[in-house]
């Protein structure tokens, strides 16, 4: 670890993180932008692990296409 | 002595197949990402990241390079960019004095006083400089062209969080917004050894190299490889790789965060960028050569699955000439057993190909929309002919003199797929250039990186001066 990097944490399962100091909010009405608030910066790391799962279909997607090719085959090879 | 040569003919044939079943092997393992992928240790960790970008002669893309950086949504006082001018002679110095002009205290402009020794070295000069002081947490080497989406630093960031990581890397998508058939092509080899081969390679536990254009490494990793960029082989981003991973860290891939570059548009500057690659590759297969098959030395980067697809890669062109040669060879000795074997092993190669362009084209929608056509004509117009009929043998009954010199163009093509692409690209300076285009999609830009590898390996044991020849970059991505 750099001596510039703040300790690491611990989480419950005993793995280590690193962490950054907390940030200062930027002094804007409205909204926070995303890296000053921690939610949502959980909601975009589970939004973006979740789309993984559309690797399924485009596995699916691909075995179709496949399987109508050695379809194509049987009927005109 | 027919017996010898039809055994060595049919294994000259069957090494044909040991790409394509590593390149399905890898493929069957992309959707595996789906749960088994670095997002459960991932965290919201913002370091202080210096941007490092070597720029030699880079004028004409630097301002948007820079305002994008700085456009990044990410806490303004945790980001520096630090441009690395090696020696450039046009306005890159007065681009740079506006931006920090701009942008005060957070664009640091370095200039080399000799420059041209290549990129490993401008970023060298970079590095001893951010590592003189403890601000810097986390270092994004990128390149002068590279466009960074808004959210995209902190989504390489997060995966920091993770001690054991050393360093992610992007998928970096072809940007340009003239795009044109080879441009697109291009779009679909990154979409395919980018987006798919590195969730693949991240399945599998070895990463083969980060983005030269978007790479964010931890200090502890920079420090862990020696404080500096190898500058003994053309690609020192992948020597990085491989440092990264056998000082113990991991490489992350991240395909979430949006990075967009500018890719060559003719054919003369794609091969001379690829056949720096290329030759780095060979460069490197020597350099590594302790490490190939062997587990102990590293589990990821020495077992079989990994050298698998690295030298089904680099060795690709002698599986073609053999497999070509083997065709030939059983042609000369029994018509019937050539077009038996070939009918049979046909399909194998057509089912691969169409099962890895269809998964590769799902994993970024948007962009398959445009790329579909290029995707479909990596393997060259020719050759795709050659895969149809092979499928659907009864869309060509020819007989007599035209069935034999079809059969025998057909089982050559594999190897002359090769000059033919180094004839297109000697054909692209001359009165025949509004042709290029058309020709290399009949040859294909599969059989032009083929050809490419051939001249590194041609240049490399020749032992030609292996300089650094920059792309050139004129603003072209779209923003």
């Amino acid at each position: 670890m750099s001596t510039s990097t703040e300790p690491a944490r611990t989480d419950e399962g005993g793995l280590q993180y690193r962490t950054s100091p907390v940030v200062q909010p930027p002094d804007v009405d409205g909204e926070l932008p995303v890296w000053a608030d921690p939610v949502a910066l959980l909601a975009e790391n589970e939004s973006d692990r979740s789309s993984e799962r559309r690797l399924y279909l485009g596995l699916l997607f691909a075995l179709t296409v496949t399987a109508l090719l050695w379809g194509l085959r049987l009927a005109f090879g | 002595m027919n017996d010898v040569l039809t055994v060595l003919a049919l294994i000259g044939v069957g090494l044909g197949a040991l790409p394509v079943l590593a390149g399905l092997a890898q493929f069957v393992l992309v959707p595996a990402h789906a749960v088994r992928n670095h997002y459960d240790r991932t965290g919201p960790y913002l370091p202080r990241v210096a941007v490092l970008v070597p720029a030699w002669n880079e004028a004409a893309v630097l301002t948007t390079t820079i305002e994008r950086l700085m456009a990044q949504e990410y806490p303004p006082d945790r980001l520096r960019v630090v441009v690395v001018d090696d020696a450039s002679t046009d306005d890159t110095p007065a681009v740079l004095a506006a931006c920090a002009q701009r942008f005060p205290g957070r664009v640091v402009h370095l200039r080399r006083d000799v420059g041209g020794q290549g990129k490993a070295h401008t970023l060298n000069h970079g590095l001893a400089e951010l590592l003189s002081d403890d601000w810097m947490e986390a270092l994004l080497i990128t390149d002068a062209d590279v466009v960074f989406g808004p959210s995209a630093l902190r989504k390489l960031t997060r995966h920091l969080a993770d001690p054991q990581v050393g360093a992610v890397t992007a998928y970096i998508r072809e940007g340009s917004r003239d795009q044109q058939m080879l441009t697109r092509s291009i779009a679909f080899d990154y979409l395919a050894a980018q987006a798919a081969s590195r969730r693949a390679q991240q399945v599998a536990g070895a990463m083969a190299c980060l983005a030269g254009g978007a790479q964010l490494h931890s200090r502890d990793n920079l420090l862990a490889i020696g404080g500096r960029i190898d500058t003994s082989s053309l690609a020192e981003d992948t020597v990085t790789t491989f440092r990264t991973q056998l000082a113990g860290h991991t490489v992350v891939f991240e395909p979430h965060a949006d990075v967009f570059a500018e890719e060559p548009a003719s054919v003369d500057a794609l091969w001379r960028q690829r056949l720096r690659w290329a030759r780095g590759n060979v460069q490197i297969t020597r350099m590594y050569r302790h490490l190939w098959f062997r587990p102990s030395v590293h589990p990821g980067l020495g077992g079989v699955g990994f050298a698998s697809f690295w030298f089904a890669i680099t060795l690709m062109p002698v599986v073609m000439v053999t497999t070509s040669a083997g065709l030939l060879t059983l042609f000369a000795l029994d018509r019937q057993l050539a077009g038996d074997v070939f009918g049979a092993a046909a399909f194998i190669p057509v089912a691969a190909f169409v099962f890895m362009v269809a998964l590769t084209l799902s994993l970024d929608p948007q962009a398959a929309r445009r790329i579909w056509p290029a995707a479909l004509l990596f393997p060259g117009g020719i050759s795709l002919a050659v895969l149809v009929v092979a499928v659907v043998p009864s869309l060509l009954d020819l007989t007599g003199a035209a069935a034999t010199a079809c059969t025998l163009f057909v089982y050559s093509w594999l190897a002359l797929c090769m000059p033919a692409a180094w004839a297109v690209r000697r054909l692209e300076a001359t009165w025949a250039q509004p042709l290029v285009p058309v020709l290399v999609q009949l040859v294909g830009f599969g059989p032009l990186m083929c050809a490419i590898t051939v001249d590194a390996f041609v240049k490399e044991f020749r032992g030609a001066a292996a300089t650094w020849e920059k792309t050139e970059k004129v603003g072209r991505v779209l923003v």
